[in-house]
Formats: C-alpha cells, structure tokens, sequence
C-alpha cells in the first residue's frame, strides 16, 4: 500500500512539472484570444498589405520547407549512417544555426552577398537581398538544421541492414533507399517537413534583417506584427498573431493528427 | 552435381578483423551449415556470398556465374539476416511481394509462388498485418517467405533461429528442412548451435577464428575432428594429449592401439558416447554425474587424465565404473 502511494506521488509530482508547459502555452494564447479588441478579426482579408502578406508568408514558408527537406534528407543521412573524416566539423555546422541567434544568420547573409561570390550570384542567378527570393533562402537555411536534425534521428531508427537485404532481394541502391529507407523513415521526414515549415512560418529576425519590410513586398506575417506593434496598433497585431496561431494550430493538427498512416 | 556456389579462396575483412582465405563448395540441393562460435568470421562470409561485402581477394561463384564484384541484385540469392529485417511498417504481404515488384516476374510467375510461399508458410492470416508486429517466429516465417519469392538459386540464412525462444528452435529447424527439401533450395545456414546445426544440415563447414577448418556430413565432423578446436566444439569431452610410440599410446596408465598413426606428440580425442561401460575394462574412478536431456553424463579418473562418458544411470562420486576404449573409435589430432 505504501509502494502504491509513493508511485502515485511520483507519477503525480511528474505530472504536474510537464504540464506546466503546455498549460502555460494555452493560457497565453488564451489570454490573446480573450483580450478585447477594437478591430475585425477578418482584418487579415479586407486589408489588401495584409493579406498580400498572409499569401506571401504560406507560399514562401511552404516553398522553404519544401526544399529544406529536399537538403536535410540527404544530410540527415549522411550524418546518421556514416562516420567519415572530419564528421564532428560538419555535425556541428549543421548545429549552427540552431545554437545561433536568427539574427546572426541575417548578418551573414547580408554580408556573404556583399562579398564577390555573393554579387556573382546577386548578378547572374538570383537577386536575394532585399527580395521575395531573399526570404526564402532565410527561412531555409534556418529551416534545414531543424529537418537535418530531425531527418538523422528518422533514419537512426531505420535499420543499416535494410538496404542491404533489399538489395539482395533485387533491389538497386537507389531503389532500396527510396522504397525501403525513404519509406521506414517516412513519419520521422513528416515531422521534419512540418519543423522546417514552422520555422519557416514563425521566421522573422533574418528575414527583417537579410529582405527588409516592405509593404506589398517583403512583409511577412511575422514582420506584420512588429511593424503593426512598432506603430502602437496592438489590436491590429493581437490580430495578425491569432491568425498565425490559428493557421500553423491547424497545419500541425493536420499533420500530426493523421497519425503513423503511410504517405505513400 | 553441379555446385550452385562455389567459393574459391575468398577473403574478407571487417575492421581489424581478417577471414583468411575461404575454398568451400555447396552442392546442388545441399543444406550446408556454417558453424563456429560468435566473432569466428561466419556472418562476414555470408555477406561476403551476398554481396553486401567487398572481397579482398579470392572469387564467388553462384549458380555458374561469376559474381565476385556483382551487385547483390544481380546474384539471385535469397538472404534471412540475423534479426530478419523485415521493412517493419509495411504489411506481411507487402514484404513478400517487395521481390517480385522488383524483378516483374521476368524470372517467374510472381502470383503463383507467392500462393505457393503463402500456403508453405502458412502466412495467409499474417497477410494484412504490418510487420512490425508480428511475434519472433511469425517474422521468420515472412522473412523466409520474402527470400524465397526472389526465386533464389541459393539460401543464406544468417542465424535463422537465434531470435526465437529455445523452445521453438528444434520445430522451427525441421520446417526449415522441410521446406528446403520441398523448394528443393541449396542452403547455406550459419548458426552457432551443434544441436541446431545437427537437426539442419546435410554437411558441416566449421569456423575457427577467421579460417574454415573443416567440412564434412556431421558424422565426419563428430567423429573425426581435425583439431581439438573442432572435437571441443563438437562438444567432444575427452581430449589428452599423448605420445605416439610403437603403434601404442599410453592414457591413464593403460597401453591402446593406434597403428595408423607416426610417431609423434598427438592429442587423442574420443566421444564420451563411444567410451563403452560394462562389468570389464578399466577402473575409473567417478567424479561427478548427473542426467542431462537423454542420457547420464559421468566424469571420472583413469590414473592421471579426466574422461567423460555417457551412461544409462547416475552414479555415485567416488563409484568405480569399468571402461573400455574401442581402438577404432579413439581419433589423433596434431593441433
């Protein structure tokens, strides 16, 4: 009986520390939603700057997310199956950008286009600084250490011997990567896609920094509510941050709600 | 008879581990075990066969073909790893039809063996199940079911029991053998259990650390050892080391026979189930005895040396029992 009563007090004390968080989350969010305001919560629709930037924020976050799995499917792999020469270097510069402030890898960016490669490519591929392209390659680069992240994690889970017997089963490497590891790994690449997109969405300091603000432009969800709060508009960005909460509430329920169901 | 895979002094490494170089035939329709203990270079000989390893020197034939540096696509095998490594989240009939979407039925009628692995198998109520679900024995059955839907001209197991509970082994070794001898299948099974690999196998091939020793039926193996690795192994008890000298070597005290044999300094090693008891022969002291699963095994002195026997009854320590040690029985080793 004793026993009992201390694994309940265990199980209990556990409890109560874990839920702190989430139900700390919740109150804050609540607290946005109940805060009376003087403005239409359809603000994000009637407001032609505002909702150029709501169409600006899904395409580009989607767009970074994309791609940021397309890079940290191979480099997730790499660093979970293969211990080559100088694997601590490079695990940690895939670390980086997690352990940097945002605002740094907009200072960086801005001063690598600045330098020859940088104006090279500026000239001849792609104009960044300042542009919608600019926002993109913001949200990626910090998109892509997050999926790495979690990409390495989805295939340390898969079996090193599963190619292998999918090999000699007939199976080409390349066939037994995309049908057998691709596919094991697919919850874990799931979770990595939805990451790299929330971070993508959430983004502002080295967007505001690397692709400025700019109104119809470069403005961003996020960079919408610093510049509605900069001007003292709080009701206008309570606005603009329920919205967020309410669109990447519902992409993550999505997602996640559909459980482990093969995507393919 | 031809020889589906014919291994032609093929060697390997894994880290600082080396297998020297390997000479070994299989026989069409043949269930070969590779045997020795854990860390001998077993796995890394099989993997060698499959592919899934660069050789450092030597050839591997299967099926005729020269396969040395083929792809493991391109070999025709049917391999069962260790743990089996079925593609866990994908159901047992997607498993099993993973072979035959890759090959397009180009080398056989993909429905009609994968009825026939089904029915073998029995794995009809298993089909819709993900894999990763189902118990120790199920997933061998699906991982033997998915290497024989690849048609294979040879199968290598990999320790194909180890997994399951010691209970089951001895029935699962039978199916084995049952379903070798109706896909009428060359079988390589590397295990590291005699009793699992006297239920299997036609012939034994046993490893020492990095080396093949020797190969040969089981009654060869058993009863003519090569070295005292192999008798050890074999869990043949009674090994002493001896001198040759006249036709004669002397154990205990007592002179026997062994003409065959030079000169020399020798190990002489003999079964404790061909040590013949009776009411004459030579008095042995007991040491200890106790009932194993079908017989009694005794340990007891003769003179200087320990030997163990096999008996019908335990006997008490310190009993005399008198035995004899048949000539033709008592096999000379020089390592």
């Amino acid at each position: 009986m004793r026993l009992d009563v201390r694994n309940r007090a265990f199980t209990v004390s556990m409890a109560l520390v874990a839920v702190l968080y989430p139900v700390s989350i919740a109150v804050l969010i609540a607290c946005c939603f109940v805060y009376p305001r003087d403005v239409s919560p359809w603000l994000l629709w009637s407001e032609p700057a505002l909702r150029h930037a709501l169409m600006l924020s899904l395409v580009t976050s989607i767009l970074s997310a994309l791609i940021a799995l397309f890079l940290a499917i191979p480099s997730g792999y790499l660093l979970s199956r293969y211990r080559v020469p100088g694997w601590r270097v490079l695990d940690l510069l895939f670390y980086l950008p997690i352990a940097l402030p945002p605002l740094v890898m907009g200072v960086a960016l801005l001063i690598f286009f600045q330098t020859g490669p940088g104006r090279f490519i500026q000239r001849h591929l792609c104009e960044f600084t300042f542009s919608v392209p600019g926002i993109v390659l913001a949200q990626t680069i910090m998109g892509v250490a997050f999926a790495t992240r979690i990409c390495k994690l989805a295939f340390d889970n898969v079996s090193p011997k599963l190619p292998g017997v999918a090999r000699t089963l007939g199976a080409t490497r390349w066939q037994a990567f995309v049908r057998v590891e691709l596919a094991e790994a697919r919850s874990g690449l799931v979770e990595a896609l939805v990451l790299a997109w929330t971070i993508a969405f959430g983004a502002f300091g080295p967007i505001a920094l690397f692709s400025g603000i700019t109104r119809m432009r470069t403005e961003i969800l996020s960079s919408s509510v610093f510049l509605e709060f900069s001007v003292g508009n709080l009701d206008r960005a309570l606005v603009v941050s329920l919205w967020m909460v309410a669109i990447a509430g519902t992409a993550l329920a999505i997602v996640r709600g559909r459980g482990k169901r093969p995507l393919w | 008879m031809s020889t589906p895979v014919r291994i032609e002094a093929l060697a390997g490494a894994v880290g600082a581990f080396r297998l020297l170089p390997v000479t070994l035939d299989v026989i069409e329709g043949e269930y070969l075990v590779l045997l020795g203990p854990s860390g001998c270079g077993k796995t890394t000989l099989l993997e060698l066969l499959c592919g899934l390893r660069k050789p450092q020197s030597g050839r591997v034939y299967i099926g005729g073909r020269d396969v040395t540096h083929a792809d493991p696509a391109e070999r025709h095998i049917g391999y069962v790893p260790q743990d089996y490594q079925l593609f866990g989240s994908r159901t047992t009939e997607w498993n099993l039809r993973f072979a035959a979407r890759l090959r397009q039925s180009s080398r056989f009628d993909a429905s009609e063996r994968l009825a026939s692995v089904i029915r073998m198998l029995r794995l009809e109520p298993l089909l819709r199940q993900p894999a990763q679900t189902l118990s120790g024995g199920e997933q061998q059955r699906v991982a033997l079911g998915r290497a024989l839907m690849a048609n294979p001209d040879v199968l290598l197991l990999d320790e194909p029991v180890s997994a399951l509970p010691e209970s089951m082994r001895d029935q699962v070794c039978l199916e084995l053998k049952r379903l070798q001898r109706e896909f009428q299948l060359t079988t390589v099974h590397v295990c590291h259990n005699l009793d699992e690999a006297l239920t299997v196998g036609d012939r034994l091939a046993l490893m020492e650390v990095g080396r093949l020793v020797q190969v040969g039926p089981p009654d060869e193996v058993l009863d003519r050892p090569v070295n005292r690795f192999v008798a050890e192994f074999t869990h043949c008890r009674n090994s002493w080391p001896v001198e040759v000298s006249q036709g004669m070597i002397r154990l205990g005290g007592i002179g026997i026979a062994a003409t065959a044999a030079p000169a020399g300094a020798y190990h002489a090693v003999i079964r404790p189930e061909h040590v013949v008891t009776g009411d004459t022969g030579h008095a042995c002291r007991v040491i200890s005895s106790e009932r194993r699963p079908y017989a009694v095994l005794t340990r007891a002195t003769l003179g200087d040396v320990q030997l163990a026997l096999v008996d019908d009854r335990v006997h008490a320590p310190g009993e005399i029992v008198r035995v004899v040690f048949p000539p033709e029985r008592i096999h000379l080793v020089t390592e």
